[in-house]
C-alpha cells in the first residue's frame, strides 16, 4: 500500500482561528496561491492554519508553553463568546479527493488547558507530514532559522540541523545505527564489557589454563615420588646382586619411569624368598651333637663311649676329644644361628623392598592416571580454539559490516551533498543572483565522533583559494537570505516529495528588486517546470502582490492563480478573506 | 539582426522558446521596434522582447505596448532584454516589465531566469542507503547475520548491539553443541 501523500491542496474552512472570528473558506485549488494582507492582518495566520490542519500542530507558535494552543483560538474585545475553532482542508493524494478536521478543544477529564485533537478525517502519512513541515513550508522564522545555517560558525558539537535532514532524507540514520550498534566490535576490551559470551569463553580459557598448570605440577610431583620410591627400593641390600634390569632404567630415566615394569621387579622379589630350614636344621645338628656329647662327658668312660665319640669327632672332623667336639659343636652352632639372624634381616628387607614396590605401583598408577588427561586438555584447548576461532569470525564479519556501513555514509553525503544539493542550490542561485560571483556550497562533510560537520560556504570558481568556509563572511545579507531560501528550494526538491507544495511565508526579505524579478521568475518556472510545484506565496507589500500575480499570473490554457486577499471586516478586529481566481484567457497579441 | 541579438535568439530558442515574426500585434496596434520576439517558453504565451542596440526611444515604445496589452485585458508576462545596460533606461523600464541586461560575454547565466526548470529525477526515499551497503558488502551479502543487522538498523542502534551479540552468543552454543 502506497503512503498517503498531499498531491495538490483544495481547499482550507477555518473558524474562529486566531484572527479570523467567523468561519472562512478559502479555496486552493490553483497553481499559484498568492496572499495578500497588511501586516497583522492574518496572512502568516492563514498558512498557521494550513499548518495545523496537516501536521497536527504549529511549529513556530508551540515553543509558547504556557499559551499554545490556547493561542490558536480567536479573541475578540467585541465579543467575549466565539465558537469552536477548527481547521479543515480538503486536499487531493493521487485521484482521492480527501479531507481532515482538527479542533482546539479542553483536554479531557480533569486536566487543565487545551489540546489539538484531530476529527474523524483522511490523515496524510507520517512522511508528508513531515515533508511538508520540513520541506515544503517556509515560515518567516523558518527562513531565519535557515539562514542562520549560513551565518553560525559550526559547533563541534552537534550537527547541523540540515545533517538532520539528510540523515532522515537518505535513510543514514540507519547508518548511525550500525556504526553505533557495532561500535563494540573495534575494541576488545568494550566488546569484553558488553558481549557475556566473550566473558564466558575468556573465562573458560583462563580456567583451562589454570586446571593444565595445575595439572603439570601434579605430574611432576607424582614423578618425583615414584622416582624417590624406586631409589629406595634399588638401595635395599638384599637386592644387591639381584636387582632387575628394567629397575635400573625406571630410577635412572624420569621420563620413562612411567614406563618401569613394576610387576616384573615384584616377581624377582618374589622369587628371592628365603629358606630358613637349612640353616635351621644345621642348627639343629648342631645342638643335637653337642647335647650328646655332654651326655657322654657325664657317663663313665667305656670303649662304647670312647667309640661314640669317634664316630661324633669324625662327623664333625675334629680330633676325637670331648674338648674338641663341644668346641666344634659349639663353633657350628654360633655360625648356624649367625647365619640364621643375616637371613632372616635379608627377608625383612625383602619383605620391606615388596611394600615399597606395591606404593611405588600406587604412585605409578596415579601417574598414568594424570599421563591419560592429558587429551582431555588437548580436547578442551581444540574445542576453545575453534570457539575462539568462531567468536573472531563473527567478529570480522562485523567489523565488515560497520566498515562499509561507514564508506556508505561517506560516499552518500559527499554525492548528496558535493554533488546533488549544491548542483540544485548552484541551479537556484544562479537563477535569482546570476550575476553574483560567488556561489553558496555546502562543503564534503567529515564524519568525526560518529558525527557528519558540514560548512555552508562560499566559492568563487573551483579554485579553493576561493572558498571561504563561512558564507556569511562573503555574502551581503540579501544574498544570505537568497542563499538560504536556494537550500530550502534545493532540499525540496532532492527527493520525490510526499507533499507537492512549496508553502512560503514573505520570500522577499530583505531582498531588492532585482532579486525579487528573479525569484519571480523562478517561482514561475517552478510552478510550470518538469517537476511542477503547487505554490503558496504570503506578501505583505501591495505592488508586490500584484507584481507576482502579474508575473506568476496563468500563461497557457489550464494555467490557474488565486489571489487571496486579507483584511479586517470593517469596525472590527475581526480578520476575513476574499478571493480572486486568475485564469488563462485567449487575448489579441498576434505576430507578424 | 545583429550577432548579439542572434546569440539571444538561439540560446532561447534553445530553450523552450519560439521565435515570432515582427511586427508584434496587439489588437489594432503593432509594434515593430523590437530586434527579436519570441513566445513561450514551450506551450506558454509570456513574451521576450530583445532590443536592439539602435532603438529610438525604448521607454516611449514599450510603455504604448504594456498599455496596449492592458487594454485588452491581455495577462502576459512581458521581459524585455536589453542589450547594453543604461541605469537610467533600465529604471524606467523596470516600472514597466521584467528587465533583462545581457552582456556579450554573459547571454546564458543572463538568460538563466527564462530557461524552463530541469531538474534530476528526485531521489528514491530511503532505498539508496540500503541499495548501496549491499554493493560494499558484496560477498558477505546472504550472511544471516549480515542480513540480521541490516534489518535491526532499521530499528535502533540498540536492536543491532543486541543482533550483534545474539550472534556471540550463537558461537558459544555451537562450541556446546560440539561436545
Amino acid at each position: 500500500m502506497t503512503e498517503r501523500t498531499i498531491d495538490r491542496l483544495l481547499e482550507l474552512r477555518l473558524s474562529a482561528f486566531r484572527a479570523f472570528g467567523g468561519e472562512e473558506t478559502v479555496p486552493l485549488d490553483a497553481d499559484v496561491i498568492l496572499v495578500h494582507g497588511p501586516n497583522g492582518h492574518g496572512k502568516s495566520t492563514l498558512l498557521a492554519a494550513l499548518e495545523l490542519a496537516i501536521t497536527g500542530r504549529v511549529e513556530d507558535l508551540e515553543e509558547f508553553k504556557d499559551d499554545y494552543p490556547r493561542c490558536l483560538r480567536h479573541v475578540s474585545p467585541e465579543s467575549e463568546e466565539t465558537g469552536s475553532t477548527e481547521v479543515e482542508l480538503r486536499y487531493r493524494s493521487g485521484d482521492e479527493a480527501l479531507a481532515l478536521r482538527r479542533r482546539i478543544q479542553p483536554k479531557p477529564g480533569r486536566k487543565k488547558g487545551l489540546e489539538v485533537v484531530g476529527l474523524d478525517g483522511d490523515e496524510p502519512a507520517e512522511g508528508a507530514k513531515y515533508f511538508f513541515e520540513e520541506r515544503a513550508y517556509l515560515s518567516q522564522r523558518g527562513l531565519g532559522r535557515l539562514l542562520e545555517l549560513y551565518q553560525k560558525p559550526d559547533e563541534e558539537s552537534r550537527e547541523l540541523p540540515l545533517v538532520g535532514v539528510l540523515r532522515k532524507l537518505l535513510g543514514l540514520d540507519r547508518i548511525t545505527r550500525l556504526d553505533n550498534g557495532l561500535d563494540a566490535v573495534l575494541d576488545i576490551r568494550r566488546l569484553r564489557k558488553k558481549s557475556t559470551a566473550l566473558q564466558r569463553l575468556e573465562a573458560e580459557e583462563k580456567r583451562l589454563v589454570s586446571d593444565r598448570e595445575g595439572w603439570e605440577e601434579r605430574k611432576a610431583r607424582l614423578r618425583e615420588d615414584l622416582h624417590r620410591r624406586l631409589e629406595e627400593i634399588g638401595d635395599l641390600a638384599v637386592l644387591a646382586g639381584h636387582r632387575p634390569e628394567g629397575l635400573e632404567v625406571a630410577a635412572l630415566e624420569a621420563d620413562t619411569i612411567e614406563k618401569a615394569d613394576l610387576e616384573t621387579i615384584a616377581s624377582t622379589l618374589d622369587a628371592l624368598e628365603i629358606d630358613l630350614d637349612a640353616v635351621d636344621e644345621a642348627l639343629a645338628r648342631s645342638q643335637r651333637l653337642r647335647g650328646a656329647v655332654d651326655a657322654l662327658r657325664r657317663l663313665p668312660d667305656s670303649p662304647e663311649v670312647s667309640k661314640i665319640l669317634a664316630e661324633i669327632a669324625g662327623e664333625l672332623e675334629v680330633e676325637a676329644s670331648f674338648e674338641a667336639v663341644a668346641e666344634a659343636c659349639e663353633g657350628e652352632e654360633t655360625r648356624c644361628l649367625e647365619r640364621r639372624r643375616e637371613l632372616r634381616e635379608a627377608e625383612r628387607e625383602r619383605l620391606r623392598a615388596r611394600l615399597f614396590l606395591e606404593r611405588a605401583a600406587a604412585v605409578r598408577d596415579q601417574l598414568l592416571e594424570a599421563l591419560a588427561q592429558e587429551n582431555l586438555f588437548e580436547e578442551r584447548a581444540t574445542r576453545l580454539q575453534e570457539a575462539r576461532d568462531r567468536f573472531k569470525a563473527v567478529r570480522e564479519l562485523a567489523k565488515e559490516v560497520h566498515t562499509a556501513a561507514i564508506e556508505v555514509e561517506g560516499r552518500f553525503a559527499e554525492s548528496v551533498f558535493v554533488d546533488r544539493l549544491n548542483r540544485f542550490a548552484n541551479e537556484f542561485f544562479g537563477r535569482l543572483a546570476p550575476h553574483e560571483p560567488f556561489r553558496p556550497y555546502l562543503s564534503k562533510p567529515e564524519s568525526k565522533w560518529n558525527r557528519l560537520r558540514v560548512s555552508t560556504g562560499a566559492r568563487l570558481g573551483e579554485s579553493e583559494e576561493n572558498a571561504f568556509e563561512q558564507a556569511g563572511a562573503i555574502f551581503s545579507s540579501g544574498n544570505l537570505n537568497t542563499a538560504a531560501l536556494t537550500l530550502f528550494i534545493a532540499l525540496h526538491f532532492l527527493e520525490e516529495p510526499a507533499a507537492k507544495m512549496l508553502v512560503i511565508d514573505d520570500p522577499v526579505q530583505a531582498m531588492d528588486d532585482v532579486h525579487i524579478v528573479q525569484l519571480s521568475a523562478l517561482l514561475r518556472a517552478i510552478a510550470r517546470g518538469d517537476q511542477p510545484r503547487q505554490l503558496v506565496l504570503a506578501v505583505h507589500e501591495r505592488a508586490l502582490f500584484d507584481y507576482l500575480r502579474l508575473e506568476l499570473g496563468p500563461t497557457r490554457e489550464g494555467d490557474s492563480l488565486l489571489a487571496v486577499e486579507v483584511d479586517r471586516v470593517p469596525g472590527t478586529t475581526r480578520s476575513t478573506v476574499r478571493h480572486e481566481r486568475d485564469v488563462w484567457q485567449p487575448d489579441q497579441v498576434r505576430f507578424g | 539582426m545583429s550577432a548579439r541579438v542572434r546569440s539571444i535568439v538561439e540560446h532561447l530558442a534553445g530553450n523552450g522558446w519560439t521565435e515570432r515574426p515582427s511586427p508584434l500585434r496587439v489588437g489594432e496596434l503593432a509594434f515593430d521596434d523590437f530586434a527579436a520576439l519570441l513566445e513561450g517558453p514551450r506551450d506558454e504565451h509570456q513574451l521576450v522582447l530583445v532590443l536592439g542596440p539602435d532603438a529610438d526611444d525604448p521607454v516611449r515604445c514599450v510603455r504604448a505596448l504594456v498599455r496596449a496589452l492592458e487594454r485588452t485585458g491581455s495577462t502576459r508576462p512581458v521581459t524585455l532584454i536589453l542589450p547594453s545596460d543604461d541605469p537610467d533606461v533600465r529604471a524606467e523600464l523596470s516600472k514597466l516589465c521584467r528587465v533583462l541586461t545581457v552582456p556579450s560575454d554573459e547571454v546564458a547565466k543572463s538568460l538563466r531566469s527564462l530557461v524552463p526548470l530541469e531538474l534530476p529525477e528526485p531521489l528514491e526515499p530511503v532505498g539508496p542507503v540500503d541499495k548501496a551497503l549491499r554493493e560494499v558488502l558484496g560477498d558477505p551479502l546472504g550472511d544471516p547475520m549480515v542480513e540480521a543487522l541490516l534489518e535491526a538498523s532499521r530499528e535502533s542502534a540498540e536492536k543491532v548491539e543486541a543482533t550483534l551479540l545474539e550472534f556471540f552468543d550463537r558461537v558459544e552454543a555451537n562450541g556446546d553443541e560440539g561436545t
